[in-house]
């Protein structure tokens, strides 16, 4: 069962840069990386990855350069910088804090995330 | 390609307003459509539903083309564009200035100033940027060494053309000033190519000093060289080059070393270049030959006030006008200091550091090797020239001047300045164009699960990317 779509869409940011700190990729393997990872519920759509890795490009958190192993068809890899790093730790930060305190209202018990 | 794909890939493409982010913006859309029908394809899907398929996954093109369309609009740059006019407007009330103390004064001023010349020079040197502005500088990135060598035959010709007073080509040294922004497409040109790259980007920099001391002029030859030196180490520093960082950043400073010693040498033994570095430190020594420049700025400095009009207690002068040479283009900035007082000369030297120091922070985040770099030789280039002039106009001449940049009088400078700006404010313009040219890796930098990773349940060892990427 997908997950709702404006829980992915808040997220996205996140789970996209965390891929990226294991590893350069390009985005049609984030996607099925992404639905790898999380049992297929995070379905990202193409239309919803590219306008957003434009966007980190822009801000400088990630940054990009042209595989062209396979001529046919050049590879944008995508790649993690240190200020997407820093990024990354304060997003992961405030998801803690969110899920925490979600689960506290939830569940009434705290959650080792 | 199928219809399909393509009649998908033109509907995003019709939402990019901005036409030259286009295909930067969707060459992505169109790898990933390929893959996805592929994949689909080895499912078991025939052609027609796995490129439905893919088409239907990648979602709306209208949506995903207004979402590109927002991360890909060109920015105006308006706070650098103001302070440009804020510093047109000092340098234009500065020379109206200079023309009502000239015609209320009972001497002959006639010739002290130009303010109508230099209204035109700053009304034809701001269509000129505004020309530059628009224009696409990534044009010199297709033929770049095409380019270096149009520029350096250009540059010959004007040298060919130009008139000799006082000793100096006159125009060719204006032109000149654009001479680094040819060295950052010629160090371009030379991504990835290594120490052949290195040797002739410090080579090709090394020419055109050569033509500057030709001229001669041995503060252009200087900031030309120093551009050059300038760019590459940075080409060296952000890896475009493709060499090891700290074995040729060292090699570098032994090269600078050798450089400065042989530039040394050079000063001593020239009679010519000692007198006028003795006259910049101790022009008492000819005060009414080389050193009476230097003493009458230092004597109308010490007399200025904070705010007002200073004293002029200088070899029986009654007013600064006569006492000094060439106030609107060489010593400007001195008069203004004795008219107006030292805050406003710090007024108007603040203006500039903020624009430089702007414009350099802007140039080195900047994300493309090219736009960087050309915006680099300008901001270097207008810092040479503001420094050397304030330097003059603060008793030390140490260097020649060239201009105040947009605020001293010379059509030719003026226009030099202003298409030099024009062109930095298209590079950051365009900062949110799609990067074209990819970041170098060598095998150093590149962390090992980059090299080996598994995919699809494959162990794969990527030797394509021991290769270098553009």
């Amino acid at each position: 069962m997908g997950a709702d779509k404006s829980q992915l869409a808040g997220s996205a940011a996140m789970l996209i840069m965390k891929l990226l700190d294991g590893q350069d990729m390009y985005g049609y393997q984030m996607i099925e990386e992404l639905r790898r990872r999380s049992d297929h519920t995070f379905e990202l759509k193409a239309g919803t990855l590219y306008p957003l890795l434009h966007s980190l490009e822009e801000k400088g958190y990630i940054t990009s350069y042209q595989d062209d192993a396979d001529a046919a068809r050049p590879r944008k890899y995508y790649h993690l910088t240190k200020s997407g790093r820093e990024q990354l730790r304060e997003k992961q930060e405030e998801w803690r804090r969110y899920s925490r305190a979600v689960d506290l209202v939830m569940g009434g018990g705290v959650c080792f995330a | 390609m199928p219809d399909r794909l393509e009649e998908y890939l033109g509907t995003v493409r019709e939402q990019v307003r901005w036409k030259r982010a286009r295909d930067g913006a969707t060459q992505e859309l169109r790898t990933h459509l390929l893959d996805q029908r592929d994949a689909y394809l080895e499912q078991g899907m025939d052609e027609e539903a796995a490129t439905k398929e893919s088409v239907r996954q990648m979602g709306d093109p209208v949506e995903v083309g207004v979402a590109l369309d927002r991360v890909h609009r060109p920015k105006p740059q308006w706070g650098l564009l103001a302070l440009v006019g804020v510093l047109l407007c000092m340098g234009y009330g500065a020379q109206l200035l200079l023309r009502d103390v000239a015609l209320a004064s009972p001497n002959n001023l006639e010739e002290t100033f130009y303010e109508s010349r230099w209204l035109v020079g700053a009304v034809i040197g701001v269509v000129l940027l505004f020309a530059v502005y628009f224009l696409d500088y990534t044009l010199l990135a297709r033929r770049p060494l095409l380019c270096y060598w149009a520029g350096v035959l250009i540059l010959i010709g004007v040298f060919n053309r130009s008139h000799r007073i006082n000793g100096r080509y006159f125009e060719i040294q204006f032109w000149m000033l654009l001479a680094p922004v040819l060295l950052a497409v010629l160090i371009y040109a030379m991504r990835g190519k290594r120490w052949f790259g290195l040797l002739v980007s410090i080579g090709g920099s090394a020419l055109l000093a050569g033509l500057a001391l030709l001229i001669p002029n041995i503060t252009i030859a200087l900031l030309v060289f120093g551009a050059g030196v300038l760019m590459t180490i940075l080409s060296v520093w952000r890896g475009w080059m493709g060499l090891p960082v700290k074995r040729t950043m060292t090699g570098i400073g032994i090269f600078l070393f050798l450089f400065v010693l042989w530039l040394w040498a050079c000063v001593v033994t020239s009679e010519y270049v000692s007198r006028r570095l003795q006259m910049a430190i101790d022009p008492a020594q000819d005060p009414l030959g080389y050193g009476y420049h230097a003493l009458a700025v230092r004597s109308l400095l010490s007399d200025a006030k904070w705010i007002g009009q200073g004293d002029v207690t200088f070899m029986g002068y009654r007013s600064a006008e006569l006492m000094l040479p060439e106030i609107a283009s060489s010593t400007l900035l001195t008069w203004v200091i004795h008219r107006l007082g030292w805050a406003a000369g710090i007024a108007l030297i603040g203006v500039f550091v903020l624009l430089l120091g702007w414009m350099a922070r802007k140039a080195l985040k900047h994300r493309g090797m090219l736009g960087s770099l050309i915006a680099l030789a300008v901001v270097f280039t207008l810092a040479v020239q503001v420094g050397s002039f304030v330097l003059f106009n603060l008793g030390l001449p140490l260097l020649g001047i060239i201009s105040l940049p947009l605020v001293s009088y010379g059509h030719w400078a003026m226009l030099a300045n202003m298409v030099l700006i024009g062109l930095a404010l298209s590079v950051f313009r365009e900062e949110s164009l799609p990067v074209q040219n990819g970041k170098l890796q060598t095998r150093k930098q590149m962390p090992l699960t980059q090299l080996i990773f598994w995919k699809d349940g494959d162990l794969v060892i990527g030797f394509s990317r021991l290769r270098q990427v553009r």
